[in-house]
């Protein structure tokens, strides 16, 4: 029995006051994201984000009636397209985008809006806009729209919502829908650091790395399913390192299973979390047969989901299409060297990467051009740490092995997934057409900042040090994207 | 005690680089506070060689502040290299108010090509002249985008190489710039309000940037300093651990 005197707890105001704190700092990364991220999408002009019209038109193709009582136009999608007349968007995209000028800005990076025949704080074409002169409606067939998905579903519903409203309004509210799924994203992120036992502070720390990537900020103000992609993501990491933490409970199986579902629904790349849902799967049905427990109800659940899993997977078009099972291995082996000497290249690894942290290729500057230099020998001292970490006896400030495995097998995964389906256009096409842009591995953000600054622990071996490391990160991340709005995007559209 | 003082200097270290990386992005915005005019229109239109003579545009300044000119060159063979002199002059396109000369061995046709000077206060409703000159060694030789002129008030007249092009205008945009910050932010929103629903104009656009930047500088400065209930190794949610 234990007789030692309990400590005196301490008084109710301070408990009260340390809660509010936790919390307030927590909201306030919440609203400082939510806050720069809608001034950001009102900065980025109308359609200027990344195939903005088409995920625009996708939406309002699904809000608009399913029976098409209006005429409609048949017109193949043209090769070369120069302006948004030559794409098969609806009426009101193409009127709106040409009476906002949107050609003119896209047309060079020296062109903007003409600001000198404005009146006051509306464009000069302003009010045609507000009438409503064009009809929300796809005539042209057929339209030329993404593959619809759960994302441009909430977003029609913003656009049925907000239907009495001219373009500018439901086209914006829709800017601000993609800003909030960011916001959730950065809440996401501080609950995996939690997950990884990592200290309130540190786990704020890793959000707000989070929350001041520039490429992250600038992407979540756009309309587009990367959007939901990304916090899905997020919320399958978190409930994979709480099933290894804790086991998979109902909890942490709903959070896989419902993740897996949202991502899934939203944009192919999701497919990728399968095998990793299905590797968890394996790895908690093999540690129950090690329990001497209903060994025979786990073998026989481990070969079900096995063989279910793998005949899913093998049967499904998207990865048929993507895993060249019909080729020789001669072709195969042909195909892959002619992909990866033109895919897998210093310069093109480059780019992804200066893309990824939020180089806009816009203007020159040094720190644009260099930023690889810098963050490359970084990473690389980072992935040296994690060595490091994995074969020696970790700090015990550092998360459990195993949960960073798993943080690990998911930057594999995305990487492979992304790979793997450019090589299967690469296949198609010969060319490079859908590329690796940085921003699509935005969906292990997290993950990636984790595993840097775990590195990172590995070698300093000080929680005090690795806490500094990562506020003089966060101000740095911050500087960066606030140049990037004020001196780069701002002047870019606008002066 | 040693490492409670470099918690300290970290500390002050890390508060002091606040302000001044953000004096660093803000200052750059500052100096490229400048306006266009952007009824001159920069378009790809004809592309006229530079020859004996050069470039003589006239133009009539529509506000005070003129600081900048921007100029579309049309992709130039320049391997061999030349000397290329952009110059703003008088009206009568004699005196040199201000002069940009270097040897070039590229011209870049994918931008503009900037002439920028200490801003002209007085410059509304006068004439200037811009004239570009280009020698080049061996085979070079460097063009200019000429596009209709819808101007032509304020786009006097053009002559290259010694041609008058009566109707057509050099592919060019004067810049101007006022000396208050508080004028320039003001038309910078302006700007910025053009397109936007009425919840991302004028007071809520300038609201959203001086919130947001606001929070995250808060949050910055309160993550430098920790208080011990966001350290502490709490596990609050007392779940179980693996075995």
């Amino acid at each position: 029995m234990d007789i030692s005197p309990k400590p005196p707890k301490a008084p109710r105001k301070t408990r009260m006051g340390a809660v509010f704190f936790e919390n307030a700092l927590l909201f306030l990364l919440l609203d400082a994201f939510f806050l720069k991220g809608v001034f950001l999408a009102a900065l980025f002009p109308l359609f200027t984000g990344q195939d903005e019209a088409r995920h625009y038109n996708t939406i309002q193709y699904i809000a608009e009636p399913f029976e098409k009582t209006w005429p409609m136009e048949p017109r193949a999608h043209k090769e070369n397209k120069n302006e948004l007349l030559d794409y098969n968007f609806s009426q009101e995209i193409i009127g709106v985008g040409q009476a906002a000028e949107v050609d003119a800005i896209r047309g060079g990076i020296f062109r903007t809006a003409d600001f000198s025949s404005g009146k006051g704080y509306d464009g000069k074409n302003e009010n045609t806009i507000r009438e409503k002169s064009w009809q929300p409606r796809n005539t042209y067939s057929p339209p030329d729209i993404a593959t619809p998905g759960l994302y441009h579903r909430l977003g029609a519903f913003f656009e049925w919502a907000l239907s009495g409203h001219d373009l500018l309004v439901r086209f914006y509210a829709i800017r601000i829908m993609s800003v909030a799924l960011g916001t959730v994203a950065i809440f996401l992120a501080f609950m995996i650091a939690r997950a990884l036992r990592f200290d309130r502070h540190i786990s704020l720390l890793f959000a707000a790395l989070v929350a001041f990537q520039p490429k992250f900020s600038m992407y979540t103000t756009n309309i587009n399913y990367d959007a939901l992609l990304i916090p899905t993501f997020f919320l399958f990491t978190l409930g994979g390192i709480l099933s290894l933490r804790d086991g998979l409970t109902l909890r942490n199986g709903a959070i896989l299973l419902v993740s897996t579902i949202l991502g899934v629904l939203t944009k192919q790349t999701a497919f990728i979390l399968l095998p990793v849902l299905f590797i968890l799967l394996s790895f908690h049905l093999l540690r129950h047969l090690s329990q001497k427990r209903s060994r025979f109800l786990s073998f026989t659940l481990f070969f079900l989901v096995l063989i279910g899993g793998l005949s899913f997977l093998a049967s499904h078009p998207t990865v048929k299409n993507i895993f060249p099972t019909h080729l020789s291995r001669t072709e195969i082996l042909t195909s892959f060297e002619k992909y990866r000497s033109e895919s897998l290249t210093p310069g093109r690894l480059a780019l992804s990467s200066r893309t990824y942290w939020g180089a806009l290729g816009w203007n020159e500057d040094i720190i644009s051009r260099r930023l690889t230099d810098v963050l490359w020998p970084i990473e690389g001292l980072a992935a040296i740490g994690l060595l490091i970490f994995f074969i020696f006896k970790k700090p015990e400030f550092l998360p459990e092995k195993r949960l960073v495995a798993f943080l690990v097998l998911m930057i594999l995964a995305l990487q492979l997934g992304i790979r793997a389906a450019d090589w299967s256009i690469f296949r198609l096409t010969g060319a490079l057409d859908l590329g690796a842009p940085g921003r699509y591995f935005l969906p292990n953000l997290a993950t990636h900042f984790l595993l840097v600054f775990i590195g990172f622990g590995a070698l300093v071996r000080s929680r005090e040090f690795l806490r500094h490391l990562l506020v003089a990160s966060v101000i740095l991340f911050f500087a960066f994207s606030f140049y990037l709005t004020v001196s780069v995007v701002a002047p870019r559209f606008y002066l | 005690m040693m490492s409670r003082i470099l918690i300290h200097i970290t500390r002050a270290a890390l508060i002091v680089s606040i302000p001044v990386l953000l004096w660093l992005a803000v200052s750059h915005l500052s100096q490229s506070l400048i306006f266009p005019d952007t009824r001159f229109a920069l378009e790809k239109d004809d592309k006229v060689k530079i020859g004996m003579g050069g470039v003589e545009q006239r133009f009539r300044a529509r506000e005070n502040g003129l600081t900048k000119i921007d100029i579309l060159f049309g992709g130039s063979k320049v391997k061999d290299g030349g000397d290329l002199s952009i110059a703003l002059r008088d009206e009568r396109c004699e005196t040199i108010l201000t002069e940009r000369k270097e040897f070039v061995t590229s011209i870049n046709s994918g931008d503009t090509t900037a002439l920028s000077f200490a801003a002209i206060p007085d410059s509304s409703g006068k004439n200037f002249c811009l004239t570009i000159h280009f020698e080049p060694k061996g085979e070079s030789e460097a063009t200019v985008f000429v596009v209709e002129n819808t101007i032509p008030e304020e786009k006097i007249s053009l002559r290259i190489s010694m041609k008058d092009r009566p109707g057509q205008s050099l592919a060019f945009r004067p810049f101007y710039g006022s000396t208050s910050l508080e004028q320039n932010f003001s038309e910078l929103n302006r700007r910025i309000s053009h397109y936007k629903p009425w919840f991302l104009k004028h007071h809520f656009l300038s609201a959203c940037f001086i919130f947001g930047s606001g929070a995250s500088i808060l949050f910055l400065i309160l993550a430098i300093f920790p208080r011990k209930c966001l350290t502490h190794d709490s596990n609050g949610d007392t779940t179980r651990r693996s075995s």
